[in-house]
């Protein structure tokens, strides 16, 4: 540990970038996904409502049959 | 205030979709988003959403959207997980809301439930959840208005 910390200089701790001997650091972060990114991204023929509402029954349908109520 | 905040919104799975399908009504939700992603606005989703979307984009055949949809929501949202109080109190909701031929989904409850234990608004189109009383429930539009 000692010795990591003498090869290492951090001069600048927060940087997210430094070299060590030829070696390159970089901090890599995810991107930050934006929402235009999003828009338009899935197709369906259904309206977003309808498909929520036919997924959700689904399994109210299911459930009724296990609770054999009607 | 009631203990609930106007500032705090839930957004209901569709809400999301209507944007992902580029719907009509589309550019309001991205307006919302928008708030949401500067931060204007604090958001919540129930970790029924996310299963909700998987199951669209492996429908859809765009299984290869799930982690930049999951990644958009880490980023942005807070994902509420269901928890024993979350699971009880849908419970009460689902008995309470469905009867005379209504009906309330265990997936509908618990995104009530959720959004009742945050104090927050729950934004949605679907009309199942007119007949609610406890939890503030709104279209984007009514909430940006």
């Amino acid at each position: 540990m000692k010795k990591a910390e003498r090869l290492i200089d951090l001069k600048q701790p927060w940087a997210n970038q430094l070299t060590v001997g030829n070696i390159e650091i970089r901090v890599l972060s995810r991107p930050k996904i934006k929402p235009q990114e999003l828009e338009g991204a899935l197709k369906s023929e259904k309206k977003a409502v309808s498909v929520v509402r036919e997924l959700r029954e689904e399994d109210y349908g299911r459930e009724k049959r296990r609770l054999g109520s009607s | 205030m009631d203990g609930k905040s106007e500032d705090l919104v839930l957004l209901d799975t569709c809400v999301f979709l209507k944007y992902f399908f580029a719907e009509e009504g589309k550019d309001i939700v991205g307006v919302l988003l928008e708030k949401i992603v500067s931060k204007e606005l604090k958001a919540v989703v129930s970790v029924c959403t996310l299963s909700e979307l998987v199951t669209v984009c492996i429908r859809s055949k765009k299984e290869e959207m799930i982690p930049t949809i999951i990644l958009f929501m880490r980023q942005n949202f807070y994902v509420a997980n269901t928890t024993p109080e979350t699971a009880i109190l849908a419970g009460y909701f689902k008995a309470q809301y469905s009867r005379n031929q209504k009906t309330l989904s265990y997936v509908d409850s618990v995104i009530l439930a959720t959004s009742f234990l945050y104090g927050s608004v729950l934004l949605t189109y679907d009309s199942e959840y007119d007949e609610v009383k406890e939890v503030g429930i709104k279209t984007p539009e009514e909430y940006l208005e």
